[in-house]
Parts: C-alpha cells; structure tokens; sequence
C-alpha cells in the first residue's frame, strides 16, 4: 500500500507541477516566462508570511498574543476549507485518470487517499507559511519551550486534515446528491452556493453575536484575549484543543486535537473507499433517451451562436460556474443585503480597518467595489484555454481568431453586465444617492466588465493552456485566471484608494466620470491588442 | 482547377528532424484521394497544415485557389475536416453540435434540417442527437462529426482515419457519401492505415515515408497488376 500511495502521489504532483516540463525546457521565452512567475509566486509568498508575521506581532502588541495559535489554525482552517471544496469536484471526484487508476491493481482507499494527500500537500504548503511566521511573532511576546515547537510543527502537519476532511466530505455528498439529476452541475452549483451562502451568513452571524459593540469595549478594558479567543473558539471549535495545548504545555488537549483531526480523516478514507465506484458509476452514467425527433431548428447569427456555445460550456460544469459565480454571488448578496439591512451595517461586515474615515465617501468608492467584486467572474480569462482538446473545432472553423475571441467576450458581458448593473441600482437606491450619480454608477458598470472582459481575452492570448488534463488546471490553477483576476481586482482596488484620497479634493461626480473614462480608454487599447492575435498558440 | 495543391510543404517540430519535407500534392474535382504511410511518417502533420489547424514554414498550400496561410478563413468556408480522435464538445447535445456548426457556416435553415435528417438516417444517429455527447461511444462521435463535416457539402473533404470506430453499415454509408460528394463536385483527401479499403474506394493514392512522399499518382498507374498493399510495402517499408 505504501508503495503503491507513494507513487501515485509522485504521480499526481508532477502532473500538478509539471516539473519534468520545467526541467526540460529549452525555449528561452518560455524560460523568461517561467522565472517571471516563480518570481511573482516568491514576491506573493513573502508578503504573505510577511503579513502574517506582522499580524501575530500586532496581535502581541495589543497584549493578545494568547490568542494566536487558535487565530493562526483558524485562518489556515478557512482557507483550507474554502479551497478543498471548490477542488473535490475535479480532483478527489470526476478526474481525468479515474478510469485508468481504477483498472491498476491497487486498493481504492490507495486511491482516495493518494488524491487526498496530494491536495493535502498543496494545503500544507499554505498552513506552513500562515502558521510559520505567526509562530516567529508570538516568540517575540512569549518564552518558547521545546514542547511549543514540537506542538506548533506537529500542529502544521495535522492543521489541513480536518477541514479538508469536512470540505471533500461535504463535496462528496454533494457530488452523489447532485449525480442522481440529468443536469448534474446545476443541482451542485445549487448546492454549493447555498452551502456558501450559509457559511457566509454564519460568519457574519457569529462575529455580530459574538461581539457587538459593547463587548468590544468591556473586552479591551479588560479580559480581550479571553474575548477573542471564544470567539475564534466558536468559528473553529478544534482551535480549543490546539490553543490550550499550545499556549499551556498540556499535551491531553493537543493529543485530542491530534486524534480529532486523524480519526476523522481515516473514517473519510474508508467510507469514501467503500462509495468511491458507487459515486463514479452514478457519475458516469448518463441519462439517454434516444428518442429523439428532429423538428424544427433555431439558427442563431454567427457571434450569437459562438456566445451561446459559451453559455452552454459555462453551465456545463460545476466546478467552471461555482469559480466564476463566486463574484457575482458574494456581489447579489451584499446588494440584497444593502436593500433590506442597510449600506452601514454590509460595510461594518466587511471587517475593514478605518471604517468610519470610509463611510462619509462611500458614494464615491461603491463602484470601484462592485466593480472588484463582480469582476472576479472574468470567463474570457480561461474560456480560450478551455477549449483543449476541442481547440481543432474553432480553429478548424471559417471563423477569425477575432471573431472567435468577440463570442468569448459577448458571453462574458451578457453574463457579468446585468448582475453589475442590479448591483450598481440597488447600491444607488440603498444609498440614496442622486438621478445624475446612478447614470454614472451605470456608465461606470459598463466601463469596468467591458475593460475587464478585453483584459481577460488579451491575457488568455497570452498564456494559452489547451493541454490540459483536468479542468481545474486552467480555471483555478492557471496564468490566466490568475493574472486575469487578480490584476482587475487590484486596478479596482487602486482605483477606489485614488478615489478614496481624491474625493476631498474633486468632485466625486468628476473622479467617477474620469474612472470610467481611464478604463474605456484601457479597454479600448487592449481590446485592438487582443483582436490583432494572428495565432491561439502560445508564441514558441 | 485543382481543389487543392500542396506545393513544397515542410513541417519542422522541435529540433532539426522534419516532420514533413518538401511535400507536393495536387487533389482535383471527383477525387478520391487515399493518403497512407506508416505510424509517424507524417501524415497527421500534413492532414492539420491544409486544414489550417497547424502552421508551417515552407511551402504553401492553396484550396481552391486561396492559400492557406494568408487567407484562411476562405479556405475554412469550403473544407471540412475530421481528425483521428473526433473530440466534440461534449457538453452539447449531438443536434445542438450540428446546430452550432451550421451557424457557423450559416446554413439556412429548411436546408439544415434537411441534411440533418439525411446524414442522420444514414448514419444511423438521428434518434441519438438529442443526448448530451459526453454519453456517445466512439462511433457515435464520429458519426456527429462527420454529419457536422457533411453539413455545408464541403469543396473540399478532409479526413484522419475516418473509418476508424464506425460499425459495418455506417461504414458502408459512408463509402457511399463519399463518392456521391465526388460525383457532385468535391474532393476528398484522406488518411487511412485500411489499405483493401483505400484500393477500392480512391481513384489517387500518396504514399508518404518520414515526411516525404514516396510514391504517388493515378490508383490504377500505381498498383498496376498488384494490390496496393504489395506497393506500399515495396515503397512505403523499404529503406
């Protein structure tokens, strides 16, 4: 078995990593390319240990330092969480390999555990750089003991397992739930986002219970670690254990902590073992009627019929809908809630520092908001790569790259513009801002998808990955969703802080107007850029 | 006027070794064209540069009077092509893939329709199309690829191993499409490892070893008294 586990895991990490492709790469743009991204991965790690060192220190500063191991747990328990369950469809379930894997003589729970462990590892890697630099904070405010290093390492490698554990066990029902309908993907997008909703709301829940104002105020005056730590206790109820195992040498409630997070995991492993083939044969089997009629046909004008073809790739896949949707629904949300909770109380939400100094010019930045937000659905960012193996199709067309790229784009505006539009009235109306500030919220809305949806199609030309195995590889894990999404997010961002900085200075109607004005003339400029690609093919 | 021409056609992948070399092939109206040699010696290669799928250096390839390279949505409106593997898109359905593609090549719809139903009934798949194509077999895909390649009755018919996965009858139906879309004007350029199908069915044969064409010509100046096998083992196999 252990043989067996180990090279699947070899298996599947270079299949993630590619490494021997890295290795092996002769052409020098690719090398560039390459170091250019380890560069930027390096440069992303360092600010983030940096950020996290900077949070325990700070913590420690405020006389909370008590309160990090559970807050350094909890955040990489989240994270964890998160990510798990957006990958157990497409990596723990529906892979590429199952059928390949499953004719290999080697035990199921071999296989589950060896797809686990490889999501396991990538979590770890994220736990290490939480949880090494809180640990390096906290030493600066507490006297460390061997037992707190062993602890704190041995709680690195088990921080992953029991979020994971819930996450792909939450997948899985949802997977075998969402199995027994015709449209799979729908039924699990359903449930996944209420799912999502639900934790969500729950957070929001727990941190209002947990603490309003007035406890705030008792807690700093006088007992607000204590505070604190419950309510990090009661979002991440393990924290408990490993906090008093931690913080006070005691080793029972650690060795609870250790023995939670395993047991859970060994169940996961042999009850999913057990429905692993059940699963997959629900999965693959179709519903098919073969009755078909042939009545008659609708015909759809070129770009609309390559939109469509978009559209129907879209809702095809959970996994696709669920990374993308994620902006649009978290936007809906904090509209939604605007309406009926009011603007103050979504922002106070939002756990931002300096809060008040925001609010007198939320009319101005809450563009810039929706914008980041809802923008972080940009399918032209990997629509191209999703292509693969069907690439021959397209490029087999009587289409122009051109043409082929404007479908791609009309389906992410015929997707992303209404939501942000909604979003943009609701806000206005919440707000109750003026006729002349929602025309401008609306011409602000359309400005930022057109900008954002040329922006994607142009990085995806750059950093084309037909050679996919798993879908994930491209929507999650790729250059392009990556840069494509982050990039937006962070000129929005910008944005907002410049209009943040400038509205006591311009008008705010003016800062709006020449936002969105910046963002067509970008548009505009990418747009011909990303419309001049002689090739789909990466440059060689 | 020839339907296509190659003229000179290379193909260089990574390193020096080329893939294709100094290919030239001309394919005229009613052609069947049979394309053969053995696993690696440049056939797909070929097949992928006419159909604008793959880019190349030397040489240039011309359909119908418009090059490949500098005008190829031109080309693209009077060829079909079908690839080895018919990766389709599976998350349409089997009508819904043939709808889209006649959009594309902006078939209007009564004639659509029509054709739809032909090929289908022939092919056996009409009752099928309205299942989602991640549910088909092998053979059915192909059989919906080649319905979508039939769709705008190309000039110009390029196929990869078309046979490959098809059930007897829906072979059979397909020998017989092929040779009524020669009657009718077009040409057909295919590759095939079948040999006893490619003598009976083309009317011209190439024969291309590591990259380069070997033989080519007329089926019945080539073969003479033999059988094609016997030629393309004397000049496809020996160094």
């Amino acid at each position: 078995m252990t043989s067996d586990l180990a090279a699947l895991l070899v298996i599947e990490q270079q299949k993630r990593f590619r490494f021997q492709s890295i290795l092996g790469e002769k052409n020098q743009r690719k090398k560039v390319r390459m170091i250019v991204l380890a560069i930027s991965i390096l440069l992303l790690v360092v600010a983030m240990a940096g950020y996290c060192f900077a949070l325990a220190y700070g913590l420690g500063y405020l006389n909370l330092s008590k309160v990090i191991p559970g807050y350094a747990l909890t955040i990489s328990g989240i994270v964890t969480l998160f990510f798990t369950f957006l990958k157990t469809n497409g990596v723990l379930f529906a892979a590429k390999d199952y059928e390949f894997l499953m004719a290999l003589p080697i035990p199921t729970k071999t296989i589950v555990t060896s797809k686990f462990m490889s999501m396991y590892l990538n979590n770890l890697l994220f736990c290490m750089l939480v949880m090494i630099p809180m640990a390096v904070g906290y030493s600066f405010w507490n006297s460390v003991s061997g037992m707190f290093v062993i602890m704190w390492l041995f709680g690195i490698l088990l921080a992953p397992l029991f979020p994971m554990t819930i996450a792909a066990f939450i997948g899985m029902c949802i997977i075998s739930f969402g199995a027994k309908f015709k449209r799979k993907a729908l039924v699990e997008i359903l449930c996944s986002a209420l799912l999502l909703v639900g934790i969500f709301g729950g957070s929001f829940w727990l941190q209002k219970s947990s603490l309003n104002n007035q406890e705030v105020l008792l807690a700093t005056l006088s007992n607000a670690g204590t505070v604190v730590s419950q309510m990090i206790h009661k979002i991440y109820p393990l924290s408990a254990f490993f906090d008093e195992g931690v913080n006070n040498g005691k080793v029972v409630p650690f060795i609870a902590f250790a023995a939670i997070s395993i047991l859970v995991f060994v169940l996961f492993v042999e009850i999913c073992g057990r429905i692993y083939r059940k699963i997959h044969t629900k999965l693959q089997s179709h519903q098919t009627h073969s009755n078909y009629k042939l009545g008659e046909l609708k015909s759809s004008p070129l770009l609309l019929a390559l939109a469509k073809k978009e559209a129907k790739r879209f809702f095809s896949s959970s996994l696709y809908m669920l990374n993308m949707g994620i902006g649009l629904i978290m936007a809906l949300l904090a509209a939604g809630a605007s309406l009926f909770i009011g603007v103050d109380r979504v922002i106070d939400g939002m756990d931002i520092s300096n809060i008040d100094a925001i609010k007198p010019v939320i009319s101005v930045i809450i563009p810039f908001v929706i914008a980041m937000i809802v923008n972080m659905c940009n399918t032209t960012a990997v629509s191209l790569s999703l292509e693969g193996k069907n690439l021959w199709i397209v490029q087999s067309l009587p289409i122009s790259n051109a043409i082929l790229i404007k479908g791609k784009m009309l389906f992410n505006i015929m997707l992303v513009l209404p939501v942000s539009l909604i979003c943009s009235i609701v806000f206005a109306f919440a707000l109750k801002v003026s006729v002349g500030y929602v025309c401008l919220y609306l011409l602000f809305s359309v400005a930022s998808v057109c900008f954002s949806t040329a922006l994607g199609a142009w990085i995806n030309l750059h950093f084309p990955n037909y050679e996919w195995e798993n879908e994930v590889e491209v929507i999650k894990q790729g250059m392009g969703s990556m840069i494509g999404i982050f990039s937006g997010m962070l000129l929005y961002l910008v944005l907002a802080f410049a209009a943040f900085f400038l509205s006591s200075k311009i008008p705010e109607e003016i800062i709006i107007l020449l936002a969105t004005l910046i963002l067509l003339l970008m548009g505009l400029v990418i747009y011909r850029r990303a419309m001049g690609f002689k090739s789909l093919q990466r440059k060689k | 006027m020839s339907i296509l021409k190659i003229t000179n056609l290379s193909k260089t992948y990574k390193g020096d070794k080329k893939a294709v070399n100094q290919l030239s092939i001309e394919v005229e109206a009613g052609d069947i064209y049979g394309f053969i040699g053995h696993n690696g010696a440049g056939k797909s290669t070929t097949i992928r540069a006419i159909v604008g799928v793959l880019e190349f250096e030397e040489g240039e390839i011309w359909i119908e009077g418009h090059s490949v390279s500098k005008e190829p949505v031109e080309c693209k409106k009077i060829t079909a092509y079908i690839p080895d593997n018919p990766d389709i898109y599976e998350f349409l359905t089997g009508i819904q893939y043939l709808n889209f593609v006649a959009d594309i090549f902006g078939i209007d719809k009564k004639l659509r329709e029509e054709r739809i139903k032909n090929y289908g009934d022939r092919l056996e798949i009409s009752s099928a199309l309205g299942d989602l194509i991640s549910s088909y077999s092998h053979g059915m895909k192909q059989k919906v690829a080649l319905i979508s390649a039939f769709i705008h009755e190309p000039k110009l018919l390029v196929l990869d191993e078309p046979f490959v996965g098809l059930d007897p009858k829906a072979s059979m139906e397909l020998k017989l499409i092929m040779r009524q879309l020669c009657e009718n004007g077009s040409a057909i350029f295919f590759s095939t490892h079948v040999l006893e199908v490619a003598q009976k069915l083309c009317n011209k044969i190439a024969i291309i070893k590591e990259g380069q064409l070997v033989a080519s010509g007329d089926m019945d100046e080539l073969i003479k008294d033999n059988s094609l096998e016997d030629v393309f083992m004397e000049v496809g196999m020996n160094d």
